[in-house]
């Protein structure tokens, strides 16, 4: 009972603070520190043989030392360790050993709690207990540094302790000579030691690796991971660091389960899409809320002209400041963030500083990055002309059955469709010219620090990375300075803020000609990048419209840069004991310009003179939150945590947009133009307010009960809802710690329970308004209207519930399993109108989707040794979705060209025409019809759905293991039972349609390789045919949807720690070398050049994520 | 202590009022805004003429469908694409066919409905302008809605003296079948469709209303008064109102504003972007850099020359007498067939001439016909109206004229401008061109004189009821 009510003693502060006169979270952590002093004290009962007649008493210890872990001591004055005695024990405990080998010796011996056995005369037991003493020693890191502001104290009187001074020492009065003194210090795992009459007590503290486990940080304040109710994973940002990637959001991928994180492009500094527990908004966002140090940021590609490869602006964030990333992902958790929670919420908190001696830390970073998969390339020449050259001669059998077609393809004739063999006397590599080792290099130095009342943490960085696609590469300059300070026993005040500058080249995306990656599938092999005097070649025989992409990018660029300051200030006023009041102000402003200079002599610009387009957009987002916390511990047993707060905030986006045509190369910006000048530029604003509260109360640690509640306004909701009221309750129970648990090896057994709302207000600022849209005349203003008002339109809600154990298991294995239900009512669909109304659609709150999962994660420390350790971290993720309703009388409805969605379905399928292969007859591409029987008539081929891009498992294993300073980490991760469509294919397997008499297109080996040629041969390539009009390669297909499973080797990190010694004279505290890599190995049997792609499975020349090996280098000192 | 209470307080209690959670739009604009002044309510009116730009109304369809379902067009053996496939077929399905027809002329029609109900509200703030100009913007918007629900009834209904009940139910004649539900306001709502006397009854109230507070002060691509009232005139052409048809027509010849081309202005009027005071009652300011231009190439002009998807049939070319100027716009492509110049383009770029919605010629023949039909003979006798025009065009002057060779001038006149159908229907006349091998293409009476209402209107509307024979 003691050790519970010590447990709820972390609300309470009265009872133990003039103890500490340091800092309330030194204290807050200490208590969590005592916590796991219980939790880890259960015994080591190692059983020892030993058997002797006659044997010396010092002899017997030696030997009882080599068979357990204990230690003996002794005064040499007090104990003649030479007496002989016997002993004769078989898998006997020390207890008994020691029983039998000093029975009928005047001594007695004291098993103290460190596994040291003290050994002392029977008589002097008395005196020694009643003798009080001083007892000095020093306190001192693993690294051998003294530690200052250490709590020592005595266990049995708390309220006698002392801090250790700036040389880590200290000195301490304890009554009773046999106590036990407790050493704390945050971030270390608290020891205990029993004085055992010395006067002398030193002891090295080693840094706890747990305890930042043992708070996370939730909405609006901290909870302990142990009274948790609600399911919340945590990433550490040393995890975060071991994926070698410009934005800390790619590093999540694997790290939790429940979390997917996509890279549908590669290129330096672009975007991930992350998605907590399934998409379940058609037509609002699916983007979780980040929240950096309290402030809500942008998040999202950065500029208007957002396709694929643009930049992210999570990536103006320095990955290396953050402490660590906390993912809520059940309304319990996220209720507190109301109509913003829907998606989950994530929650990123940097560095700060530490009491204690001021810190340097440098970490260097360098590395080359290459493309994770490059196979499928295209036919080469030789392969290519034959295949052409069978093209023309099926085109002249099926166009000209007389069998006059020798013009298609006979060798002696100059017209038509004639593939000299001579094509192939060029054999050129387009993909290996438009593809190049990337470079990671990064820099980082960061000075920590404090005292009693300030600390502070400061850092700069840079990262330079230059992509495997010619043309890409992103830099960063970053600082920050986190700090804060104690003004008085009352005011605690701080500054959190970053401010960064980013710096994106990027090239064209997608199925343009001016895009290297299609440009590497779609240049014929038979022209080579430059010609015999150095020049570029332009005569690429037509093909990808004669862009030669290294030219344009060497005389064009696109660029986007990025300045960010993401700012938070607070106060927090102590102004009871258990009532806290604080204040924070964020802010997050960014400032973007994206411009696009297009040289006059580049292919992509020399039809219109070239021009210069700029778009400079402008995001201020500003938040401010009040909150009063009130905790309260009553009768040792019931704990109470009140907070309420307000919250407001705004969104502004101003843009400019500014461009024109024919261009002077020699004045490469607007001021060089002189056609067809366009200027524009508007403004977006949303705001809203909220009222907020929450409140947990736990019983004596088993019981546990949370609920949190929120009203919500925004402005871009429909006059008539402008407010909104979110909830959740949960529940939590610890069976373990009931006095009649008592099973050894379960440690911890809790099971929780939660229920809420939240909601999803991720559309458009003016969504729900009636719209006039501004356009003109006759050269006067014009104004009509552009959307029907909807002023009911609300949020989207959903229903979220979480069920969930926690378990820890032979002290060594700790796991989470959770299943949830979130079920999304009122989504946003486009309901159709009568046109009569002037419209054709009006977005309502009318759909439904489920979305719901099993999410396992465990951690096992397979072996924990002093000298060797071995933990594995297992997570997966059974996620599925399915529709619910689409609104009124919707069956299904279309998403995009190749999917649809339909009630009953998962959350988008596929839905595309069927291919039946290849008629082995005749070698034409078979379809199915409605029927389900085969046809070469595309016509009659019909549409079905064919699976989801969504995938039904996805999950890592993460292997860690230290040996001497070695420590080796990696991770693989994987994802099955999705459908991804390449439909890059349709272009690469044209099947003749590209063959023509001024242009064709390549092929890749795979088609070259294995067409069908042959009557009666089993191939899935059909005959090409030039000018093919089969529609064989038909977009719609399910040709091109494949098998989207993967596994990949993530990371992997081999990092050694230099000892002591060698260091210690150049006054490093500590050295880190590592070699790290990020996408090694991919097994995958997926056509395209990358598996991974985004969340709605489909692949178009998109940069493919790269591989990246790099070796670092820490430096502390 | 109890201060630092205070402030705590005052900051949770400061709250924010509703004002703050009040954004409006800044590249937008709120509706209630966009018709709260007078020089707002202005723009909403340019923004009517906006929506007669787009492809799916003047920009092309509207002139090039009324035009292909007769037989001014066939398609060109350079044609690039099959644009307007089932016109020249004469196949619909309500899959999709004139969709855009549908939905363009309600949004038309509902944002017109806007400014004359804000005006008739008196909500707004007029700044001073005078009654007058408030009335012209009425004016234009009632012009405006009266305009498209007649497209909407000539495109989806039979014409006014239908009177074939087994296919279209109601048909007495005098327009007693499905028309098209007036809209009179932009609400959401399922309406049925109205008969087509109604419509027309709608029409013309809407016209003579225009009339009454539309002044002549605009240019040709703006609606004045003598717009609405020629307007109103072909409207009461083909209502076989001849006595409203030609005193319409009368008055808008009286009103001086206009003059008839000769052979020596005639083709060069082609490829004029705009002249007051020519022909052009009322064209569609076409401007390239306007948002709402439509896709370039799918306008009139690309679909003549650009795509070349539709050229003139060999046989109407036949009907023109040698030194006909009206044949300079039609040229012999050789094997391309010929082509047609109506719609020029400016040189370099085929999408710039304005759509001409009614011009003056029309007039002298509406009051030709409507008095030659009701034997009257208001401002001329229709000998000397029909022989002014010939005359004008370089064309022999007649001796005597009778319906019928009214009806084959008109093809002459109009050819290309989306009358023929329409001439076509209220003549009871099959529909035949010489190209197509299926003679009659179509035998009047057919369905495929309306077009059937699309498949996405029919699910969203309970009340709609399909075109007869579909």
């Amino acid at each position: 009972m003691k050790l519970k009510s010590d447990r709820n003693a972390f609300f309470e502060k009265k009872s133990i603070r003039k103890l500490y006169r340091v800092m309330r979270l030194t204290f807050l952590l200490f208590v969590i520190g005592l916590l796991q002093v219980s939790a880890s004290g259960y015994s080591q009962k190692k059983s020892i043989t030993i058997s002797s007649e006659r044997i010396e008493l010092a002899k017997l210890f030696e030997e009882v030392e080599k068979k357990s872990d204990y230690k003996f001591f002794f005064n040499n004055d007090d104990v003649d360790a030479s007496v002989i005695t016997s002993v004769k024990a078989s898998n006997a405990d020390v207890y008994s050993v020691l029983d039998e080998a000093l029975s009928g010796l005047p001594y007695m011996y004291k098993v103290l709690d460190d596994n040291l056995i003290f050994v002392h005369r029977k008589s002097d037991v008395n005196s020694l207990i009643q003798q009080s003493i001083t007892v000095t020693g020093t306190i001192i890191d693993n690294t051998g540094e003294p530690l200052p502001g250490v709590n020592v104290f005595d266990k049995a009187a708390p309220s006698n302790g002392v801090i250790t001074g700036i040389d880590g020492s200290y000195s301490l009065r304890l009554s009773n000579s046999d106590a036990v003194i407790v050493f704390s210090y945050i971030g270390f795992e608290t020891q205990e030691v029993n004085a055992a009459g010395r006067t002398n007590v030193s002891v090295t503290l080693m840094p706890d690796t747990k305890e930042l486990d043992d708070v996370v940080v939730v909405g609006y304040g901290v909870q302990r991971r142990e009274a948790l109710t609600s399911s919340v994973s945590t990433v550490q940002g040393k995890d975060l660091q071991k994926v070698s990637s410009s934005s800390f959001d790619k590093a999540l991928q694997g790290n939790t389960a429940g979390v997917v994180v996509s890279s549908a492009v590669g290129n330096p500094g672009s975007y991930a899409e992350v998605v907590i527990r399934g998409s379940g908004s058609i037509n609002a966002s699916n983007s979780p809320l980040y929240i950096v140090d309290g402030v809500p940021v942008l998040t999202g590609r950065v500029g208007d002209w957002a396709d694929d490869s643009r930049s992210n602006f999570l990536s103006s964030l320095n990955s290396h400041d953050i402490e660590n990333v906390t993912i809520m992902k059940d309304a319990a958790a996220t209720a507190i963030y109301g109509s913003r929670a829907s998606n989950g919420v994530i929650i990123i908190t940097t560095k700060s500083g530490k009491q204690g001696k001021t810190k340097v830390s440098f970490n260097v970073e360098k590395g080359v990055s290459t493309l994770t998969n490059a196979k499928n390339k295209n036919a080469n020449s030789e392969d290519l002309v034959k295949y052409f050259q069978d093209a023309s001669r099926n085109a002249g059998e099926l166009y000209d059955p007389n069998g006059n077609y020798a013009d298609w393809y006979d060798p002696m004739v100059d017209q038509g469709l004639y593939f000299p063999n001579s094509l192939a006397d060029t054999n050129f590599d387009w993909w290996d010219a438009y593809t190049q080792d990337g470079t990671y290099d990064n820099y980082n130095v960061n000075i920590s620090g404090g005292d009693e009342k300030t600390n502070f943490f400061v850092s700069a960085g840079y990262l330079n990375q230059e992509g495997t696609v010619v043309g890409t590469s992103f830099d960063r300059f970053s600082g920050r300075v986190n700090l804060n300070h104690q003004l008085n026993k009352y005011i605690k005040i701080g500054n959190n803020t970053q401010i960064s500058r980013s710096k994106q080249n990027y090239v064209y995306d997608g199925w343009a000609w001016a895009n290297p990656v299609a440009a590497s599938f779609w240049t014929l092999p038979f022209y080579s990048s430059h010609t015999e005097d150095g020049e570029y070649n332009h005569d690429l025989g037509g093909s990808n419209g004669n862009y030669n992409v290294l030219h344009i990018n060497d005389v064009s660029s696109m660029q986007n840069r990025t300045v960010s300051i993401v700012n938070s200030t607070y106060v927090e006023l102590a102004i009871t004991d258990n009532l806290k009041a604080k204040s924070v102000f964020g802010l997050d402003w960014k400032d973007v310009d994206d411009d696009q200079y297009f040289d006059p002599s580049a292919a992509n610009a020399s039809s219109w003179g070239g021009g210069y387009y700029a778009v400079n957009n402008k995001y201020y987002k500003w938040n401010i939150s009040n909150t009063l916390t009130y905790n309260k511990i009553f009768n040792g047993v019931h704990s109470l945590n009140v907070l309420v707060g307000q919250e407001a905030r705004e969104y502004n986006n101003w843009w400019l947009y500014a461009g024109a045509s024919k261009i002077d190369p020699d004045i490469p910006n607007l001021d060089g133009t002189s056609d067809e000048q366009e200027v524009g530029g508007s403004r977006i604003e949303n705001s809203g307010i909220s009222y907020f509260s929450n409140a947990s109360y736990s019983f004596d640690s088993r019981y546990y009960l949370g609920a949190s509640i929120r009203r919500d306004a925004s402005s871009k909701f429909g006059s008539d809802n402008k407010w909104a009221t979110f909830s959740s309750v949960s529940l939590g129970y610890t069976l373990s710690n009931e006095d009649f648990f008592n099973v050894s090896w379960i440690n911890n057994l809790k099971f929780r329970a939660s229920y809420g709302e939240t909601g999803n207000s991720g559309i458009d600022s003016y969504a729900s308004k009636g719209l006039y849209q501004a356009d003109k005349y006759n050269s006067n203003l014009a104004l009509y209207p552009k959307q029907i008002e909807n002023n009911m339109m609300r949020w989207e809600s959903a229903k979220t519930t979480n069920v969930g154990v926690d378990l820890m298991l032979f002290n060594r294995i700790t796991g989470t399993v959770e299943y949830y239900w979130r079920n999304t009512h009122d989504l946003l669909v486009d309901a159709e109108i009568s046109q009569t109304s002037g419209q054709s659609s009006i977005l309502v709150n009318s759909g439904e989707i489920l979305n719901e999962g099993l999410e396992v994660a465990l951690s096992s420390q397979n072996i924990k040794g002093s000298n060797f350790t071995w933990t594995t971290d297992i997570n997966f993720t059974l996620p599925s979705s399915e529709i619910i309703s689409l609104g009124d009388d919707m069956e299904e409805m279309s998403n995009g060209s190749y999917q649809k969605r339909r009630i009953g379905g998962n959350y988008t399928e596929w839905n595309l025409f069927q291919f039946a292969g290849v008629n082995p007859d005749n070698g034409m591409a078979l379809w199915y019809d409605e029927n389900g029987e085969k046809t070469e008539n595309y016509g009659d081929a019909v549409r079905e759905y064919c699976g989801s891009p969504e995938p039904t498992l996805y999950g890592s294993m993460t292997n860690t293991i230290n040996f001497k300073g070695i420590e080796l980490s990696f991770m693989f991760y994987g994802v099955t039972g999705n459908e991804v469509m390449f439909s890059e294919r349709i272009y690469r397997e044209h099947d003749g349609s590209d063959v023509g008499a001024s242009s064709s297109g390549p092929v890749t080996e795979y088609v070259a390789q294995n067409y069908w040629t042959t009557p009666g041969q089993i191939t899935d390539v059909p005959k090409p045919i030039a000018y093919n009009d089969t529609q064989s390669n038909e977009w719609v297909s399910s040709r091109w949807l494949e098998d989207g499973s993967y596994l990949r080797l993530k990371t992997l990190k081999l990092g050694y720690t230099l000892p002591k010694k060698w260091i210690e004279k150049a006054f490093i505290n500590n050295a880190n070398i590592y070699f790290q890599g990020t996408n090694l190995l991919t097994w995958s049997n997926v056509s395209g050049l990358d598996p991974e792609v985004g969340t709605n499975g489909y692949s178009y020349n998109a940069v493919p994520n790269a591989r990246t090996f790099i070796f670092g280098v820490n430096l502390d000192f | 202590m109890k201060k630092i209470l205070y402030i705590i307080s005052f900051i949770f209690l400061l709250g924010c009022s509703e004002d703050f959670i009040d954004r409006n739009p800044f590249g937008d604009i709120d509706k209630d805004q966009a018709l709260s002044t007078y020089s707002k309510l202005e723009s909403s009116t340019n923004g009517l003429y906006v929506y007669l730009m787009r492809t799916d109304l003047y920009g092309a369809f509207i002139p090039i469908s009324g035009s292909a379902k007769g037989d001014d067009l066939i398609r060109n053996t350079a044609a690039e694409t099959d644009r307007y496939e089932s016109e020249l077929t004469m196949t619909f399905f309500p899959t999709s066919t004139a969709s855009g027809l549908w939905s363009n002329a309600y949004q038309a029609i509902t944002s017109a409905n806007n400014v004359i109900n804000a005006i008739d509200a008196n909500g707004f703030d007029p700044q001073n302008e005078p009654q007058s100009s408030i009335d012209n913007l009425k004016g234009e918007a009632l012009t405006i809605r009266a305009l498209m629900h007649f497209n909407l009834v000539n495109f989806f209904s039979q014409h006014y003296t239908f009177s074939d009940a087994t296919l279209e139910e109601g048909a007495d004649g005098n327009g007693g079948h499905l028309g098209v539900p007036y809209k009179f306001n932009s609400e959401i709502e399922e309406p049925a469709r109205n008969t087509l006397k109604e419509v027309y009854d709608y029409i013309i109230t809407d016209l003579e209303n225009a009339i009454s507070l539309l002044e002549n002060t605009k240019g040709c691509v703006y609606i004045s008064q003598t717009t609405a009232k020629a307007l109103l005139a072909r409207v009461a052409l083909y209502k076989e109102d001849w006595a409203l048809a030609a005193k319409m027509a009368d008055e808008v010849i009286k009103s001086n504003r206009y003059n008839l081309l000769d052979v020596d202005t005639y083709t060069n009027y082609w490829s004029l972007k705009r002249e007051n005071g020519s022909e052009s009652i009322f064209e569609i300011n076409m401007d390239l850099s306007d948002g709402n231009f439509p896709g370039r190439g799918e306008d009139i002009g690309g679909i003549y020359l650009g795509y070349e998807d539709l050229g003139a049939p060999v046989g109407l070319l036949g009907m023109y007498e040698a030194g006909d100027i009206r044949t300079s716009v039609i040229k012999d492509n050789g094997a391309d067939g010929y082509s047609i110049y109506k719609y020029p383009g400016d040189g370099v770029n085929k999408s710039v001439n304005n759509t001409k919605v009614i011009r003056f010629s029309e007039m002298y023949l509406i009051r030709a016909e409507s008095n030659l039909r009701a034997s009257t003979s208001v401002g001329d006798t229709p000998l000397n109206d029909f022989n002014l025009i010939r005359n004008k065009r370089g064309a022999s002057e007649l001796s005597s004229i009778d319906a019928e060779i009214i009806l084959n001038e008109r093809q002459l006149e109009f050819a290309f401008e989306g009358l023929r159908l329409f001439d076509l229907a209220r003549y009871k006349k099959d529909i035949d061109r010489p190209e197509i091998a299926q003679k009659p293409l179509v035998a009047y009476p057919d369905k495929s004189f309306a077009y059937p209402i699309s498949e996405y209107e029919m699910r969203n509307n309970q009340n709609m009821e399909q075109t007869g024979g579909y």
